[in-house]
């Protein structure tokens, strides 16, 4: 025997003296598995056959032992149950959540939104406070009933006569367009302008003043179920800001 | 218990939860029929068109300088009028009036305008504003004016006549129009 352990290992084989030589851990393993007398040199009768032998064996007891992969087989049954069971599931939920699903299920002409009347109503109310400085606006005499003169000082005429005058009792808290109008052409013809015409608190009664009273003129405040319904819930507490700016700016020339 | 028998146990048991589940979705669908229509006050549901509304106002002999008209949709045809867009009408008041942006894809609006020019003011019938419609009727909507207030040149208040023409390009020129008109003016003057 003349493959000894000190010689380096040699794979596939190769020749060193001329003889053939394996690794020396793979010699330890084929005679631990196939006894001690094994030739491992070639030039014997039977050597490469006896060694292919030695391999296999060895290869497949080693193989044996994993455990191949499992894999998942059902029965027929179980498959064909189970995806009907879910085609099912499926279709039952598109019908009962799909488009549409819901949408008459109500008359068509019932309120919109689902809160309560008192609540739509508290939103109206503070959208329409906050289109306006109303609180503003409380201090703006309304200026529809007067009787300009009809020269050309009417505009100074009207804005003297409607000062003095309380005919505006008749609407006290409705600003009409006419007002926005007055105060205008006030404006227009340098007629003297009350300080209680400054409808946005800005200190000065000029052309912001006209508009405010414009605003407050077509504002739908008074009216339920106008605003969008998302603003109602109590969870979109931080897109508030964003209504409220919306509502600023929600009147359109 | 093996795996194999495990699995097809829990196959049996979603198919125990899923089968009632879609049985009950199926049966228990919402209802695609619509209540009849008149149980609930409402014209007749047609396809969805579009159409614009000329708002008139006719201010005799003064000459319109001002003027505020509240626009709403009859009751039976609440729901099937929606407001899409407002316009100006012919001059002076070819600018789009102030209205409220809350009108918008709702139904009723109060719309307004002046003009402090008075040498660009018109005396009688003047169109002031069109308010673009989409309509789901097969009737042509009609609709409750009301005359604000209307302003003459000085800003002297005036009776005024105000009038709405739905104008339907689908339809043909001899009934395109439908005339809504209120034959007392509302006045804060």
């Amino acid at each position: 025997m003349t493959t000894t352990n000190h010689q380096p290992e040699h794979h596939n084989g190769d020749h060193h003296d001329g003889e053939p030589t394996l690794p020396a851990s793979l010699v330890t393993l084929l005679r631990d598995h196939a006894g001690a007398d094994i030739p491992l040199r070639s030039g014997e009768s039977g050597v490469e056959s006896r060694v292919d032998d030695a391999v296999m064996s060895l290869a497949r007891e080693r193989l044996g032992a994993i455990e191949p992969p499992r894999t998942l087989r059902f029965p027929m049954f179980a498959r064909v149950v189970g995806g009907l069971s879910v085609a099912a599931a499926a279709i039952g939920l598109v019908v009962w959540f799909g488009p549409g699903a819901g949408s008459n299920t109500a008359p068509v002409n019932a309120p919109r939104g689902t809160l309560g009347q008192d609540e739509e109503l508290a939103f109206a109310e503070s959208a329409r406070s906050d289109a306006v400085d109303t609180d503003a606006m409380m201090g703006v005499p309304m200026l529809a009933d007067a009787a300009p003169e009809p020269d050309s000082q009417f505009a100074r005429s009207a804005v003297a006569g409607r000062t003095a005058s309380s005919k505006a009792t008749s609407a006290p808290n409705i600003v009409t367009i006419r007002d926005a109008y007055l105060v205008a052409l006030a404006i227009e013809n340098d007629a003297p302008l009350d300080d209680a015409w400054d409808a946005n608190s800005d200190g000065a009664v000029d052309d912001a003043d006209v508009e405010a009273l414009a605003i407050a003129a077509v504002a739908l405040g008074d009216r339920l179920g106008f605003a969008p319904v998302p603003w109602y819930t109590p969870t979109l507490g931080a897109l508030w800001p964003l209504a409220h700016t919306h509502t600023d700016r929600s009147v359109t020339r | 218990m093996t795996h194999r028998a495990r699995i097809v146990r829990r196959i049996c048991l979603l198919a125990l939860v899923a089968l009632p589940t879609g049985a009950w979705g199926v049966l228990h669908q919402p209802a695609l029929d619509e209540p009849p229509l008149d149980e609930i006050g409402l014209a007749a549901k047609g396809p969805v068109r579009f159409a614009p509304l000329d708002v008139y106002i006719d201010a005799g002999d003064d000459r319109l300088g001002a003027w505020q008209v509240e626009l709403a949709p009859k009751p039976e045809f609440a729901g099937r009028v929606s407001i899409v867009g407002i316009a100006g009408g012919d001059m002076p008041f070819a600018e789009a009036p102030y209205y409220d942006e809350r009108a918008i894809q709702d139904e009723r609006v109060i719309i307004a305008d002046f003009e402090t020019d008075g040498l660009a003011l018109h005396t009688g019938k003047s169109r002031v504003a069109q308010v673009q419609l989409r309509i789901e009727s097969l009737d042509d909507p009609t609709f409750d004016i009301t005359l604000h207030t209307a302003a003459r040149h000085d800003g002297a208040a005036i009776d005024a006549a105000v009038e709405a023409i739905l104008r339907d390009p689908a339809r043909s020129t001899d009934d395109n129009e439908s005339t809504d008109q209120t034959t007392t003016s509302e006045n804060d003057g």
